[in-house]
């Protein structure tokens, strides 16, 4: 199909992509590199959310803790996850840890930040009122610190998982023979744009699903997420 | 011997290397069932006192007794309860009213908590409508109200309040403390209440203390019976004295 307006080739049709989406589903294609994708990205933003989440509240509680690991914090932060891939190569091989290693780098600082923002933010007054009540500090980290940190944890979290899914393209050049970057980056080698733009849709699809369910859990576990405006 | 001790209580805080003196030898005694007014202008020490007897600041020196035992300096922990209602409501965003209300007791499984007078507190406060609102559905004078009704559900002998109307309406704040006073007839707790309003001191307390820069200026019986009328000469009496005893030493 040929339009008057631009070149099929830079930007193929609806129609076309639409086309070429049925067309990777009947194969199978599409299923197997979307399960290898969501499986890489559940694997490396779990994983990292796990050592975010937990370095976090030893920040957040700790500030001398905090202070010391900032500079380092900060060094790490700056560093583009894909300049790192050489290194990865030569550290964890070409196998699924170099493609881990990546998603985590990507989604650990704004689960990171963000928890350690909450928490430090946590209002004095609130951690007062328990204080006058005789919570312990565990039992203040627990029923006022965490719940009121909630939001900046799930936008962490969100952001996160966002992250995830943007460095997946880079994960996945490393030797992937799976995954929608793997397919995109195939569509390339064989100028296939309509392929490209179904990778690109269905990430944009997918990214979109998992951000929405992991604000429905967080709006079932606390209303507060709600409340505060952290989840939409 | 008095149910409520606060012996020479010191307290000094770190300024520039200096050092300021908030509470200076500050004694107060209050039998059960008391209802003292501290009074003073800003940064006389009141709050200071009351943060000390509530366990959130340490003191300098002196000594806290309650019900004849030592209140700890390090953490204000005694065997009877404190409760503390702050100038600002402090409820937790992210609980319901009930839930805030019960606030205190909720580190306990749930069949253990007393939700039967957290229900009688509701009513009592005129809240029971509001009871799975969150606090940012609720005016002012309510989320006080709540505040108020943590502060009862946790069932202390001794409630702290500082300046808890301070930040109100004109109207909230009478009606609030025409709530205060039927819960201090009805519940019989002693209550040491801070306040820079001389006039709601008056309405409000058995006793009323002045203080100034951290020292004990008068302590003046308030010998009216509730409810208690501007319009009573002596009542206006009273005001007047003690509004002249702050201001002179303001003027010192």
């Amino acid at each position: 199909m040929r339009s008057a307006w631009w070149s099929p080739f830079l930007l193929p049709g609806p129609l076309v992509v639409l086309k070429s989406f049925f067309a990777l589903v009947e194969s199978g294609e599409l299923l197997r590199n979307v399960a290898a994708s969501v499986l890489r990205i559940v694997k490396g933003f779990g994983v990292s959310a796990i050592f975010a989440l937990a370095l976090a509240f030893v920040c957040g509680v700790n500030k001398r803790v905090l202070r010391q690991l900032t500079p380092l914090m900060e060094f790490l932060r700056h560093i583009p996850p894909m300049a790192t891939i050489p290194m990865l190569i030569l550290w964890f091989g070409i196998g699924e840890a170099s493609k881990l290693v990546i998603i985590l780098m990507a989604t650990f600082f704004p689960i990171f930040l963000n928890t350690v923002q909450g928490i430090v933010q946590c209002d004095t007054g609130l951690r007062e009122v328990a204080r006058s009540f005789r919570y312990t500090p565990r039992q203040t980290l627990r029923f006022v610190v965490i719940p009121s940190a909630l939001p900046y944890i799930l936008t962490g979290m969100r952001l996160g998982l966002g992250y995830s899914w943007r460095s997946l393209i880079a994960a996945e050049l490393v030797a992937a023979s799976s995954g929608l970057g793997y397919m995109i980056l195939d569509a390339e080698q064989l100028s296939r744009p309509d392929v490209i733009m179904v990778g690109i849709l269905v990430i944009g699809f997918l990214g979109s699903v998992m951000d929405f369910l992991l604000a429905a859990v967080t709006v079932r576990i606390h209303a507060y997420g709600r409340a505060s405006g952290a989840v939409v | 011997m008095p149910w409520f001790e606060a012996l020479n209580l010191r307290k000094t805080y770190p300024i520039g290397g200096g050092e300021k003196l908030a509470l200076d030898d500050f004694s107060l005694c209050a039998e059960r069932g008391d209802f003292v007014g501290i009074v003073g202008r800003s940064g006389s020490g009141k709050t200071t006192f009351l943060r000390i007897v509530a366990g959130l600041l340490r003191r300098s020196g002196g000594e806290l007794r309650l019900g004849g035992r030592e209140i700890s300096g390090e953490t204000g922990v005694t065997d009877e309860k404190i409760g503390i209602v702050f100038q600002e409501p402090r409820l937790m965003p992210w609980l319901t009213v009930e839930k805030n209300i019960l606030f205190a007791f909720l580190r306990q499984p749930r069949r253990e908590q007393p939700t039967e007078k957290a229900d009688r507190l509701l009513t009592m406060l005129g809240l029971s409508e509001y009871k799975n609102a969150y606090p940012d559905q609720l005016s002012g004078g309510m989320a006080q109200r709540v505040a108020l009704g943590r502060v009862l559900c946790y069932g202390p002998e001794l409630i702290l309040m500082d300046e808890p109307l301070g930040a109100l309406d004109f109207f909230t704040r009478k009606s609030l403390q025409e709530e205060i006073l039927k819960l201090y007839e009805s519940e019989k707790k002693t209550i040491l209440f801070v306040t820079h309003d001389v006039e709601e001191a008056l309405i409000l307390s058995r006793r009323i203390v002045v203080i100034d820069e951290g020292r004990l200026c008068a302590d003046i019986p308030v010998g009216l019976p509730y409810p208690r009328r501007r319009g009573d000469p002596r009542f206006a009496a009273l005001l007047e004295e003690i509004l002249s005893l702050i201001l002179s030493r303001e003027t010192l």
